[in-house]
């Protein structure tokens, strides 16, 4: 190789990281937006539950910042695409219209409920004078005060049933308190028609539970976290879900109070304008089998943004996969070759010598480190025979050969000190993962995104465990086409970096699904499976 | 309590007053409750009102205006604002001119009720009974 060669490749080979290093931080910026978006969607839909006091202006708001951030989405994915995706700003545009349109149709059309509705509430049969009232209520013994999170307004009172004796929801007494520690949809179906209100140890504003309760109007407190061993069947109390209250026995004062006076809840228009932001932006039932939408499909701005994400996700990926993403340091693994390992540092070359490769200890980046710890635990306690990799041989290369009939694979990553973006090249697509270890807990976050199907797995079950394993840590998961994708944020590092862990053991696990392949029916054992081999 | 407090709210934004005027009245206070900050403050003048909750953006009036002519008519009424629209210059504002305090729109209704009962004490008056039954408290 001549002088003049050698100049020239270091030369392109700078400004190949420098396009690497802006297009990864645009991609984390790209994620961030995601992210927050998901974030304030999920705030309103605590808002919808009913605990907090709004007005129109925070709906409007909160319409002006989704589209602001749909918008961040589309100009990062023109930025890392090279401007390939320039109509995505005309479909953004049109959906920022859509929603401003929600909000005009809301002011006019829906008045006449909300006006039948107060015009109802407007002479009261009855008259509970507020110290009266208020003697009542202090009288009584209150069980919970602001303990959980309001998921639908209300009062009622009842006896309690609870689940945890064993109970079915379907046996639930009409009328009932239903205390649970947290419901799944079936037996919520059930049992919000028949209970009178709902208590529950677990669950979210945005969950299962919260959507049907608002549905069935029942008034709801969710993530009381020991009404099952505090509440036993039987006992009777009154549920003030409008202050987040729960008192022992029956205030009757306070039940008449309501039904005298008592205004008409989620119909008033203010919270039937936020659900309709709601679902015109973000719908909350998107099927797992729903193929990946085309822009001319994008109908919300949740699928835009989804779509954009995965079109600049597979040009992080193409970018990685090819030499402009630089070759990069060998990682050695230990045990088998079944993955090629490259990282390229960009912030400059390790101290080992590249040449020789590195151990996953001696990476420099902490989310990638912690990634590869996870993805090289599972390589040195694999099938085939090649359990309890020997860090020494592994360090000097001893024992690294193909596996027989494995495909190989490819795993390159891009990082700094404190960023990591890997892709894993399979058979049928690729795995992604962005994590950050921020300077405080609200800046440390994960992204990952796997591959709907694997080999032999025209049912997309490689990505439904995926996804359940993603939900079991507490990742926010999206299921499109059966791909999942997951996203984290706000906790310390050690759990982040654990969770990074686990995620680096997953994807090691799912490129190796063993010889029984994929069974969309074992999708919930496989995923009980790996939570115990993380345990 | 010697004797019943009286609490206004005022904000042209109906479901601020459907939903604040249940909080109010299970904490015992008499509530009235406008959504125009005119006929809020004719009846302020000739009605006994010791704590007033008040919006600041609203049509007519905003509620610093507001505050000002109650407090020139009553010094000893605590006025509580609340906006869809906070900055820190109108916070400051408001503080300058005399408001017990400042909250931001959504805000859950046990902040609200935090603060009157604050009101209430600054008043020299009891807190209402139904604020001291919680065992969680």
């Amino acid at each position: 190789m001549s002088w003049l060669t050698r100049v020239f490749r270091r030369r392109a080979s700078g400004e190949d990281i420098t396009l690497l290093r802006l297009r990864t931080t645009r991609f984390r910026q790209l994620l961030g937006s995601y992210a927050s978006l998901l974030a304030l969607l999920e705030d309103a839909a605590d808002k919808q539950g009913g605990g907090y006091i709004l007005d129109r202006q925070y709906v409007i708001a909160l319409v002006e910042q989704v589209a602001e951030l749909a918008d961040a989405v589309v100009f990062d994915l023109n930025v890392i695409t090279s401007h390939r995706n320039l109509p995505f700003y005309e479909v953004a545009d049109g959906l920022r219209a859509q929603l401003r349109a929600v909000l005009a149709q809301g002011s006019g059309g829906g008045s006449d409920t909300v006006s039948e509705v107060r015009t109802q509430t407007a002479v009261p049969l009855q008259t509970v004078s507020p110290s009266t009232l208020a003697a009542a209520l202090a009288r009584s013994e209150v069980l919970y005060r602001q303990s959980g999170h309001v998921a639908c307004r209300g009062v009622a009172a009842g006896p309690v049933c609870n689940l945890s004796d064993g109970r079915q929801s379907g046996a639930l007494p009409p009328g009932s308190v239903l205390v649970a520690t947290d419901v799944e949809v079936e037996q919520a179906a059930l049992a919000a028609g028949r209970a009178g209100a709902i208590l529950l140890d677990l669950g979210s504003a945005a969950g299962t539970a919260a959507r049907l309760a608002r549905e069935l109007r029942v008034p709801a407190i969710l993530g009381l976290g020991d009404a099952t061993s505090r509440l036993a069947t039987g006992t009777e109390v009154t549920v003030d879900a409008d202050e987040n209250v729960v008192y022992r026995g029956r205030v009757n004062e306070l039940l008449d109070y309501y039904r005298s006076g008592r205004p008409g809840g989620e119909d008033e228009e203010e919270y039937q304008l936020l659900r309709s932001v709601r679902e015109a932006a973000f719908p909350l039932t998107v099927g797992a089998g729903r193929t990946e939408p085309a822009l001319s499909d994008c109908r919300t701005v949740r699928d835009l943004v989804h779509l954009a994400h995965g079109l600049a996700g597979d040009a992080l990926h193409e970018l990685l996969s090819t030499e402009r993403g630089g070759t990069g340091t060998l990682v050695r693994l230990g045990g088998p070759a079944w993955c090629e390992v490259r990282v390229v540092h960009l912030d400059g070359l390790h101290r080992s010598d590249p040449s020789g490769g590195i151990m996953p200890s001696e990476v420099r980046s902490r989310p990638l480190r912690a990634f590869l710890e996870g993805f090289s635990n599972h390589h040195g306690t694999s099938s085939a025979g090649h359990h309890g990799a020997d860090h020494h041989a592994a360090k000097h290369g001893a024992g690294e050969q193909r596996m027989p009939g494995l495909a190989p694979c490819t795993l390159r990553a891009a990082a700094t000190d404190e960023h990591a973006l890997a892709v894993m090249t399979l058979s049928r697509g690729f795995d992604m993962l962005d994590a950050t270890a921020g300077g405080g807990r609200e800046s440390n976050t994960v992204y990952c995104r796997f591959a709907a199907c694997g080999d032999g797995d025209p049912e997309a079950a490689r990505g439904a465990v995926a996804a359940g394993v993603l939900m079991r840590l507490g990742f926010a998961v999206s299921v499109m086409a059966g791909q999942a994708s997951g996203w984290l944020r706000g906790l310390p590092w050690a759990e982040t970096e654990d969770r990074v862990r686990i995620v680096g053991y997953l994807f090691a696990r799912l490129a190796r699904p063993g010889t029984a392949g994929w069974e969309r029916s074992a999708v919930e054992p496989d995923v009980e499976a790996f939570m115990r081999s993380c345990a | 309590m010697s004797e019943t407090l009286r609490v206004m709210v005022v904000d042209d934004e109906p479901i601020v007053g459907r939903r604040l005027r249940p909080v109010l009245e299970k904490l015992g206070f008499e509530v009235e409750v406008f959504e125009d900050p005119v006929l809020a403050l004719a009846r302020f003048a000739e009605g006994r009102f010791e704590i007033v909750v008040s919006d600041i953006r609203m049509r007519g009036m905003d509620g610093i205006a507001l505050l000002e002519r109650v407090r020139a008519h009553a010094p000893r009424a605590k006025v509580i604002l609340i906006t869809g629209h906070p900055s820190p210059e109108v916070a400051a504002e408001a503080m300058a001119k005399g408001a017990f305090e400042y909250i931001a729109k959504p805000f859950k209704t046990d902040a609200l009720r935090r603060v009157v009962e604050r009101a209430a004490l600054s008043l020299g008056e009891m807190p209402p009974p139904s604020s001291s039954g919680s065992s969680e408290e």
